[in-house]
């Protein structure tokens, strides 16, 4: 899990099994998240509470991207 | 641009209904995020907010008695206005909110610090607030805080939104239509609202896959789709429900105004030049059906039923055209 591995500015892989849009919001979602930890971090809050916090933002995000993957797999094709 | 798209009122209300996330039971990951939002910031409330035309409402709230309030009398009504988070750090010192009966009773707001909720086309359709019932100067980092967790709202929000869209040619995908269809019709139901509905089928259009490939079909069907965006209101809904069929749902249109609409939808296709690549064009036409809310419509599928009657004579009739064929007939079948 790479964001609790507290390094925000690390650059954040392509991920090319993704459609373009999913790619890009993926990518939104790892920067947003980084910076959280970062604002977190600034302001005192203790790192158990910080990583316990990034993994349910994480399995939030997961679940509505799991729908978003299955949505576009089901959309229709031009066949 | 950005200015603009703050004043756009019909532009922001219909961001807010494409999220299709109003008058929805409390789900997890909005709860998860104002639970953050309280123990973190040390507030006794949090709210994720949406600002509907007439009213205030929670998608997720902790804190607070009630699931909406009133738009007049909100603070989120006023942080929407604005790009930067709205703090007010003493509501009673404060002109816009020392009379609102959320400062002057239950649940006795004092301070408040709301970040706009962004779509991915930039309208601010709500807002993730801490609320404190002291008043309370929100530092610096707790603001920022509070922007990190806002922007992680919105990218939920912005997937709500891929999820509901088709991939080729991003209009909604039949089952987002079909929510939107159901609203409308409710809506008519509650208030007697009109709505119209029209459905739109590309003529001959395994001719197009067959003579020039299905990159070349795909790029006729996303390029229809784009043409109807640019020409539908802000307000309505398109959606793609089959291989080469389209639907548009317009709201608060009697039978007049939708004939003129899929008049106009018709045109605006048969006048363009499909770019093909390799240098190749082509022209495309559409068929249509339009069917109105009325008496005799008794459900969404019916609603459907009857667009998609009409499109079928559209066909039969020699396609490029809209059926019915005059505003009189239309009204007459409402």
């Amino acid at each position: 899990m790479m964001l609790v591995d507290m390094n925000p500015d690390a650059p954040v892989p392509d991920k090319p099994g993704l459609p373009p849009e999913l790619q890009a919001s993926v990518r939104r979602h790892q920067e947003h998240l980084g910076a959280l930890v970062s604002s977190l971090r600034a302001a005192g809050v203790d790192e158990g509470v910080i990583a316990a916090s990034v993994k349910q933002l994480l399995i939030s995000y997961g679940m509505e991207l799991t729908g978003a993957i299955r949505s576009l797999v089901l959309g229709y094709k031009n066949d | 641009m950005t200015d603009l798209m703050l004043r756009d009122e019909e532009g922001r209300l219909a961001a807010v209904n494409r999220l299709d996330v109003l008058d929805v039971l409390p789900e997890e990951p909005f709860e998860n995020i104002v639970n953050l939002v309280r123990t973190i910031l040390g507030v006794p409330m949090a709210t994720v907010t949406l600002v509907d035309r007439d009213r205030q409402w929670f998608m997720a709230h902790r804190g607070l008695p009630s699931q909406q309030t009133p738009r007049a009398i909100s603070f989120c009504t006023h942080t929407i206005q604005q790009r930067e988070p709205l703090i007010v750090p003493d509501a009673r010192l404060d002109p816009r909110f020392a009379d609102s009966p959320l400062v002057t009773g239950a649940p006795n707001i004092r301070s408040y610090a709301g970040v706009p909720l962004r779509t991915p086309d930039g309208y601010n359709v709500g807002a993730l607030c801490a609320i404190d019932t002291q008043p309370r100067t929100f530092s610096a980092s707790e603001v920022a805080i509070l922007v990190n967790l806002a922007n992680i709202v919105s990218d939920e929000l912005e997937l709500r939104l891929i999820a509901k869209r088709d991939h080729l040619t991003s209009a909604l995908t039949r089952r987002g239509f079909m929510e939107q269809a159901e609203k409308e019709f409710a809506n008519y139901n509650r208030h007697g609202r009109p709505g119209s509905l029209i459905m739109l089928d590309v003529d001959h259009f395994k001719a197009v896959n067959d003579n020039h490939g299905h990159a070349a079909g795909d790029q006729v069907l996303r390029e229809i789709a784009e043409l109807c965006s640019t020409v539908m209101r802000p307000s309505d809904s398109f959606g793609r429900i089959g291989g080469e069929e389209f639907a548009l749902l317009l709201p608060e249109v009697g039978p007049a105004e939708a004939f003129a609409a899929a008049e106009r939808f018709r045109a605006t296709i048969e006048g363009h030049t499909f770019d093909i690549g390799d240098g190749l064009s082509l022209r495309a036409t559409v068929s249509l059906g339009v069917a109105t809310l009325g008496p005799s419509v008794t459900s969404v599928d019916a609603w459907l039923a009857n667009a998609d009657a009409w499109l079928y004579r559209a066909k039969r009739s020699g396609r490029n055209r809209c059926c019915p064929t005059s505003v009189e007939e239309l009204a007459d079948v409402g």
